[in-house]
């Protein structure tokens, strides 16, 4: 076996040279050459034109011909053959591609393709004619070293690329340019490598060393000292950033903020540290995979999750799913293979050897990560997306750990109550009934009766318990006698009880039950004719049901059918309530009192099984130092306005109503009260986004009138308070939600009050905060329960008592709980600054793969399953490599594969020269473009594989990226002058020969950060946050969704300013406007080329965007300020043109710059005001050494505008 | 015109056709100079050829496109169904919504109940039998004899995000140029001094979805393709205004300085690039008188400022930039496209879209007489559309007069207006729900395909090749509509 070597000048079979009219007919430069080549020459054209119906696309094939397919072009077609080796005339391609007729001729005019030009139907003659020689796709064979040319022109080569590119100039009859003069060069390399220019100094240096191997130790240096080699990591990083699609926002909907920054300095420092690029792509894709995975190598693992993510409400989860596997899918092909693989999710590959199974298969590796196809809106946009890791620095895990610790003992100190406690707790229960005047009487219920046919018995501990018929609706009536009178409370205790469902306290199946209403009458035993209609006006409950409008003030209210709910279907045990009357009742000589318990609610059955009353005294002021009782949340709203001020002004009927009329309209009818189970007190209660106002209402049951009752509010862009009808208190402000924002003190009336609460918003999401603050002496919360007799308290509700006495009288306690509160905060915040960063991380089990039906989610075909797998066409994984992302690394990196190697030399030769070897580096596939130097590109690629091979220089590892880069920056191919050569560029347009070097313009991050460094700018900081510099105004605003929380821009503070541009916060929907001004892509997707256009946004920008004046301020600032610069303006125009350009100014340009110094000048001199309003562009100070009079400073500024502005400051020679 | 600015405009001609420059020309051939001030010489890099012509004779020379972001509801506003009056709460029949595919913000309700319109409609003279419209649009039937509706649009996408990606860029997911960013690749600009494609942005009233810079994005097409902001805050255009304490004379000193210098440096390098960078800085430096004068509407006569109403002075709102619409497509802008924000009326539908309508109606009303009476409208397409319709069943509580809907790709009403459209006519019918399609579906890239046909563009022909592959607006679909065509 020969090894398939398809750059190979062998040319076995065609050894003819073409004429020269043919070549010149064919539209790429690249394919003129000495031989025809069918994969050069013919499969592009036969690519382009015939494939989509003669391809391998089984689905699409027209007349059951492939044409990529020998077996199939060659093959007897009954008297005929498409084509017939060796006689082009016999064969039916060449009839059918120069055929007139527009019913005959192929490509049809309906393809929209282009017919044969008659040179490419000449080509395909010759072709068929020397026998129709087919060869495999080049890189889809693996490269072999092949030798180094000979070349006829001497001392030029400095390595082998040289010889490589010379002979190629050479077969052209044209020489190389000579080398560049030392500055041009010292700028070039300087910007290509670190991204920044030389100063004056480092260039006066260079200049100064006029040594043999002067420039090939400004090499080294730049790649082995600091800070060149931070400064070599941030200028190769950038471009990966794009092709990774990094950004620092989800993308899709509310685009929300997320964190994956650690991923970009993973980046950074696999670029410093010169990591083997083997390393650089399995970690990147299989970091997580790798055994015993460091930190560092589940961080790069991210680069997979770099893609955009929705948190669109509605939105289909498997939909997203499906989309984010399919674009890691296509961007690993892309990045790594430079292969269009996402062509073939809904169909086969028109033009490569990929199937559609075969797509599934890729897809497979990448479709199995534990992460939701929706994500969930949170407003913190420093938030990871899930699976994620934290990343914190060694001194924040030192200090989480600490602080954990202090946690863990704080929270077994407040477990422990001191003796001290023990005897203070003792004292507050024992004293109680005496300070409070409560006394429960001694009573015995003498009669019990259902009004609906259920059986009441009297039980011998008091209660009455319920059997025989469950009526739907019931009302029992209990009857106690008691000995006194002066009475205020009843107890209810609902018990539990075997004989109910559950053993539970309800008769509902599931043993829950709603108490609707309890009256009571008393009737003096003594005199029958005098009775008391009992009036509750206050009650508390042990436990209350949450999941809807249950509190036990409901049952104050005994016409409806809102009752309390107990939750005993959720929880066992016995639940005892508490109820007011407004006033004493009972008589003396003894009280016989009726208490009718309604079970009127919406829920059958649920009445209470097993009931005991009790009643008991309390003097008025225990009744004041009892809680408010409070009912839950009603909502009415949104009511939209035109503007926040209209929400807030704006009366929409709900603040009029003092009575919370559940069954009122308001707003046109539109709008009633309804409860909103999920609003809460001391709770963050989002309300819908939008300019709008809303209500929220509750009512209060004062146990007696009380001045004074402090609440402790928030709320969205403001509010205003109404008690019963009136306004208590207002405040209009723009401001988002959080708790505790301002105080309003309120009075309220003994019995019920209603508190309604209008919230104004402005747009974004609207929400309140309340709480209410316990009065000195109130039996806040649990306390309340202090009351009930021992016996009437179970455990866990002694437990609570003892709690809230803790909380409310325990001077000690509530400074250990204080303690903890704040130890928690502390750790939140720690938390919250605690970088993270969102990696990959395989599900337990892969998810079965199906290909999809036109590539969609919901179309999986079960008849076709896949597993995991790389196109046959492409290898296959190597022995012993697991099938998981980790053994796709292997092969990828195996150098039996044919693309990495090429694809990745390929990306560096392209960021030098601006076009690759292959024009179309993200397209190494059939429609991919034929190299311009085929053997030069094996050559780099089996260089990069093998470290250094007999022609390689220093000897290096394999992989070992820097060696690349050497070998291309040291060579005389890119120390070439690039002055343009008219005569060869009507030959070679685009200079593919490479026979000067190309000048092109600055990216977007190297203007922006050459304009920071040579103005003295620039601050060189490492890694970190993404940063916010300079932005015109309200660009986020116009097009985020309000509840975004990437919505408004705020600008950074201080060095933020001026970091480079890498670090710059990237918003997917909004991207920083100078660098997309300059090219950059969105982000969205990857991008391997950017695109260089020239536009008059981009003059603009350099004139006057904020960063640009301040930099030319600064530069002035500068070159003014510098000493040790004689010979006055003409010395200074001459350094700041240097530090712009790297080079000195021709004498007539000093002259002209000169001029417009004193044009300036003059001018500033006349306008000071001017002067000073330029002069105050931009944060950056003016150094305090510098006293130059402003309108000097301000000439001198525009100067450092138009040179930082120059075509030859924003473009590398 | 200043004396300065006229020498400098005669330095500048000179300078363009100077030996610097001439190889860049001879280059371009008769390539028309603005098509060069407006791209660069690479961006062609990829493309077939430079410029595309039109493929035919063009009925539209330029687009405006009125984009109603968080889609409208066709049921509320143009899709007139009376016999739902009687229909009031009932259930959604089976028959009707057919276990088509719901948002995950609906797909959990217990029932569907039928939401009537509760706004009259009103039926107003046109070509055909009338268009009958809503009270909420009532200026827009005094011009509905100008108007072509399609009732039967339909999207494959159902919520807004890919709703809106595909109804700019003929695709789902994000990577795609958006169609201004086609047409200004296939037609280039027909002004010097302006952008091709320009963006205006209107904040609404209800919930506002994000809108992404892909909408206007030129996706794989060079970025000057990429549509250009329009704003009314701040520089109009970013980084249009000189900083403070600088004045045109200064920027124009300072710019010849740049010129002179580039120019030795042109003559250094022999790079035609660099020839092309200053023609780029001169036409900024025009740019920075010309669209303060667009912007600047005191000019106009107070007639025409009252014809789009009140707003029309407060600068972003809908009114304003109707008018600043009209002043871009006399300016010769190619594709215009104005955002109104705030249609995704989920709850509380019937207060929302009176305020979204009060908004919009009277400015478009006023845009397409104005563009009438100038004698514009005959080559500018108008096309009005959301990214899809909404339910005719209620999200959430449904009472006599309130209600919401949910999103509705199946089928929703657009119109179109001028630049060869059939004026006056209703194309496509939906079921008595507006639920179905019964007649003449239109799809995206059917629309896509008859908006490109207009402007004298074959959707086919119309490619770019990215990673191998010839793309279209159109992607592998859309046919020309040979229905609604003048």
């Amino acid at each position: 076996m020969h090894p398939i070597r398809p750059f190979a000048r062998a040319g076995v079979c065609f050894a003819a040279i073409l004429p020269l009219v043919l070549m010149a007919g064919l539209a790429a430069p690249a394919s003129d050459g000495p031989e025809l080549r069918y994969d050069r020459d013919i499969r592009p054209l036969l690519s382009d034109r015939c494939f989509r119906c003669h391809g391998q696309d089984a689905t699409k094939r027209r007349g059951k011909l492939r044409l990529d397919d020998p077996e199939s072009s060659l093959a007897d077609r009954g008297g005929y053959a498409a084509i017939v080796p060796g006689k082009p005339d016999e064969s039916e391609l060449v009839h059918r591609v120069t055929n007139p007729d527009p019913k005959e001729v192929m490509p049809p005019p309906s393809s929209n393709k282009r017919t044969l030009s008659a040179s490419e139907q000449e080509l395909v003659k010759r072709w068929i004619e020397r026998g129709a020689p087919y060869e495999p796709h080049w890189s889809f064979v693996a490269p072999t070293r092949p030798p180094v040319p000979e070349v006829r022109t001497a001392n030029w080569s400095r390595n082998a690329i040289d010889r490589f590119v010379l002979a190629r100039l050479e077969s052209e009859g044209v020489a190389p340019s000579a080398d560049a003069d030392r500055e041009t060069l010292l700028r070039r390399l300087f910007l290509d490598l670190t991204g920044l220019p030389p100063t004056p100094e480092e260039i006066d240096a260079f200049l100064a060393d006029r040594t043999a191997e002067a420039y090939e130790r400004v090499v080294d240096r730049i790649f082995s000292e600091e800070p060149y080699k931070t400064r070599y990591a941030e200028r190769m990083a950038t471009p990966w950033l794009d092709a990774a699609r990094y950004a620092d926002t989800c993308g899709i909907h509310t685009d929300a903020g997320r964190q994956i920054w650690p991923w970009r300095d993973w980046l950074l420092n696999a670029y410093r540290d010169n990591l083997p690029f083997d390393r650089f792509l399995t970690e990147q894709l299989a970091g997580d995979l790798l055994p015993d995975a460091t930190e560092q190598q589940r961080i790069a693992s991210g680069f997979n999750r770099n893609h955009v993510t929705t948190d669109e409400g509605g939105a289909i989860s498997e939909e997203y799913l499906v989309e984010y596997a399919v674009d890691r899918a296509a961007t690993t092909g892309s990045v790594f293979l430079a292969l269009t693989l996402g062509c073939a999710r809904c169909h086969e590959h028109k033009f490569d050897p990929i199937s559609q199974e075969e797509f599934y298969s890729f897809y497979a590796y990448f479709n199995s990560i534990g992460e939701p196809g929706l994500y969930s809106q949170l407003p913190d946009p420093d938030r990871a997306f899930e699976p994620f890791m934290t990343v914190p620095t060694a001194e924040q895990e030192r200090e989480l750990a600490s602080m954990q610790g202090d946690l863990g003992r704080a929270r077994a100190e407040l477990a422990a109550n001191t003796p001290e406690e023990e005897a203070q707790y003792a004292e507050f229960l024992g004293g109680l009934a005496a300070k409070s005047g409560l006394a429960w009487a001694t009573s015995a219920l003498v009669a019990a009766k259902s009004a609906n046919g259920a059986t009441l018995s009297i039980q011998p501990d008091g209660s009455a318990l319920a059997s025989g018929a469950n009526p739907d609706r019931d009302e029992h009536e209990l009857v106690l006698t008691t000995e006194g009178g002066g009475l205020r409370l009843l107890m209810v205790e609902a018990l539990a009880d075997p004989s109910l469902p559950e053993g539970r306290v309800g008769r509902a199946q599931n043993g829950n039950a709603v108490l609707s209403g309890v009256e009571a009458e008393a009737v003096a035993l003594a005199d029958r004719t005098q009775r008391q209609i009992v009036h509750f006006t206050w009650a508390w409950a042990d436990h209350e049901q949450e999941n809807g409008d249950f509190r036990v003030v409901n049952v104050l209210e005994t016409r409806d059918a809102l009752g309390w709910a107990v939750d005993a279907h959720r929880k066992p045990g016995g639940r005892v309530a508490l109820l007011l009357a407004e006033q004493p009742f009972g008589f003396d000589g003894g009280t016989e009192l009726h208490v009718r318990l309604q079970y009127n609610s919406a829920y059958s059955q649920h009445v209470l099984g097993r009931v005991r009353l009790s009643v008991g005294t309390l003097d008025p002021r225990a009744c004041d130092a009892l809680p408010s009782a409070v009912s839950g949340w009603y909502v009415a709203g949104p009511f939209p306005a035109e503007s926040g001020q209209a929400a807030f002004d704006q009366a929409f009927g709900p603040e009029a109503d003092a009575s919370l009329d559940l069954a009122r309209n308001f707003g046109g009818g539109n709008q009633t009260w309804r409860f909103d189970e999920n609003l809460r007190d001391e709770k963050l209660n989002d309300l819908a986004a939008g300019v709008n106002a809303f209500y929220v209402a509750r009512r209060i049951f004062a146990p007696t009138a009380r001045n004074k009752v402090e609440l402790s509010l928030g709320s969205d862009d403001g509010f205003r308070l109404f008690l019963n009808g009136k306004e208590v208190a207002s405040h209009r402000v723009d401001r988002p939600l959080s708790a505790d924002q301002e105080r309003a003190t309120i009075e309220l009336a003994a019995g019920v009050n209603v508190m309604v609460m209008k919230i104004a918003n402005s747009g974004g999401p609207a929400g309140f905060f309340q709480r209410t603050i316990a009065r000195d002496g109130e039996l806040a919360g649990d306390l309340v329960a202090a009351l009930l007799p021992g016996s009437a308290r179970a455990a866990e509700l002694d437990l609570r008592v003892r709690l809230a006495w803790k909380t409310a009288f325990s001077p000690g306690y509530r400074a250990r709980r204080e303690r903890i509160t704040l130890l928690g905060r502390q750790i939140a915040e720690i938390d919250a600054k605690t970088p993270r960063t969102m990696v990959m991380e395989e599900m337990a089990a892969p998810r079965p793969t199906f290909v999809l039906a036109r590539g969609a989610y919901d179309k999986a075909d079960p008849s076709r399953p896949v597993e995991r797998g790389v196109p046959a066409a492409l290898g296959r994984l190597p022995e012993n490599a697991p099938n998981d992302r980790l053994g796709l690394a292997r092969w990828m990196t195996s150098t039996a594969n044919p693309l990495v190697a090429r694809v990745a030399v390929n990306r560096w030769w392209e960021l030098f020269f601006g076009i690759g070897i292959v024009r179309t580096s993200e397209d190494f596939g059939m429609q991919g473009e034929w190299p311009s130097h085929p053997e030069l590109l094996d050559w780099l690629a089996v260089e990069l594989h093998e470290g250094g091979g007999p022609a390689g220089g220093a000897a290096a590892g394999p992989w070992d990226v820097q060696h690349l880069l050497r070998l291309i920056v040291t060579s005389s191919t890119y120390r070439q002058s690039s002055r343009q050569r008219p005569d060869v560029r009507e030959r070679d347009p685009e200079d593919r020969w490479l026979s000067w070097f190309p000048r092109r313009r600055l990216t977007a991050e190297q203007i922006r950060d050459q304009a920071l460094y040579v103005s003295g700018l620039l601050v060189e900081k490492f890694g970190g946050p993404s940063v916010k510099p300079y932005q015109p105004d309200g660009l986020w605003n116009e097009v985020a969704m309000p509840a975004s929380n990437t919505r408004s821009y705020v600008r950074g503070e201080g060095e933020d300013l001026w970091r480079r541009s890498l670090y710059t916060y990237w918003k997917r929907a909004c991207p920083p406007p100078l660098l997309q001004t300059f090219d950059a892509p969105t982000r969205e997707s990857c991008t391997i080329r950017r695109a260089s256009t020239d536009t008059p946004l981009q003059a603009l920008a350099l004139w006057n965007d904020e960063q640009f004046v301040e930099a030319a301020r600064m530069l002035a600032q500068r070159t003014l300020s510098e000493g040790g610069v004689p010979g006055g303006d003409d010395a200074r125009l001459k350094r700041m043109f240097r530090r712009c350009t790297g080079h000195e100014p021709a004498a007539d340009e000093v002259a002209l710059m000169a001029g417009k110094v004193a044009e300036f000048r003059e001018r500033f001199a006349a306008a000071p005001a001017d002067a000073e309003k330029l002069l105050k562009v931009g944060a950056a100070p003016p150094p305090m050494e510098a006293k130059v009079a402003p309108a000097e400073l301000a000439a001198w500024t525009l100067i450092a505008n138009a040179l930082l502005s120059l075509d030859a400051t924003i473009c590398r020679s | 015109m200043d004396p300065i600015e006229r020498r400098h405009l005669a330095l500048t001609r000179r300078r363009f056709f100077s030996s610097t420059a001439r190889s860049l020309g001879a280059a371009l051939g008769t390539t028309a100079l603005a098509s060069l001030l407006s791209r660069s010489a690479r961006a062609a890099e990829g493309a077939h050829a430079g410029p595309l012509l039109p493929h035919f004779a063009p009925k539209a020379k330029r687009v405006i496109y009125l984009h109603m972001e968080g889609a409208p509801s066709q049921i509320d506003l143009f899709d007139h169904k009376p016999g739902l009056k009687e229909r009031f709460n009932e259930d959604l029949p089976d028959s009707i919504r057919m276990g088509q595919r719901l948002t995950g913000m609906t797909s959990g309700q217990a029932r569907f109940p039928v939401a009537p319109s509760i706004f009259q409609f009103t039926r107003y003279p046109n070509q055909m039998d009338g268009a009958w419209i809503s009270e909420l649009m009532p200026q827009l039937g005094t011009v509905a004899h100008e108007l072509c509706f399609i009732h039967s649009m339909q999207t494959d996408a159902i919520n807004h995000e890919p709703g809106i990606t595909f109804f700019q860029t003929g695709n789902q997911q994000p990577g795609r140029p958006s169609f201004g960013a086609w047409a200004s690749y296939g037609l280039g600009s027909m002004n010097e001094n302006l952008p091709t494609f320009v963006v205006l942005i209107t904040q609404g009233f209800g919930n506002m979805q994000a809108l992404s810079a892909r909408f206007w994005g030129s996706g794989f097409l060079s970025s000057d393709h990429q549509g250009c902001k329009l704003r009314s805050a701040g520089d109009p255009v970013l980084y249009l205004n000189d900083p403070p304490g600088v004045a045109r004379a200064d920027r124009r000193r300072m710019l010849d300085l740049v010129l002179e210098l580039d120019e030795r440096e042109a003559a250094r390098s022999l790079d035609p690039e660099v020839a092309t960078r200053i023609a780029q800085a001169e036409m900024a430096y025009r740019m920075q008188m010309s669209v303060p004068e667009l912007v600047d509407s005191t000019g106009e006569d107070a007639r025409t400022l009252e014809l789009y109403g009140p707003d029309v002075t407060k600068p972003g709102t809908f009114a304003a930039n109707c008018l600043l619409a009209r002043r871009l497509a006399e300016r010769g802008v190619r594709f215009i496209q104005l955002y109104m924000r705030g249609w995704d009326q989920h709850g509380n539908l019937p207060a929302e879209i009176r305020l979204q309508s009060k908004a919009v109606d009277q400015p478009i009303a006023a845009l397409i007489k104005d563009l009438g009476q100038r004698g514009l409208l005959e080559d500018t397409l108008v096309m009005w559309a959301g990214e899809f319709g909404r339910t005719v069943y209620s999200q959430g509580t449904l009472s006599a007069d309130n209600y919401g809907r949910d999103h509705h790709p199946r089928c929703f009403t657009i119109w179109l207006a001028g630049g060869g459209i059939k004026p006056g006519i209703s194309y496509g019918r939906t079921d008595d729900y507006s639920y179905n399609i019964v007649e003449n579906p239109v799809e995206v890239h059917d629309l896509h395909a008859t908006l490109l046909h207009l402007l004298g563009l074959d959707h086919e022909k119309l490619t770019f090749r990215h990673q191998g592959r010839d793309f279209r607006l159109t992607d592998v679909f859309g046919k020309v509509i040979p229905e609604i065509l003048g």
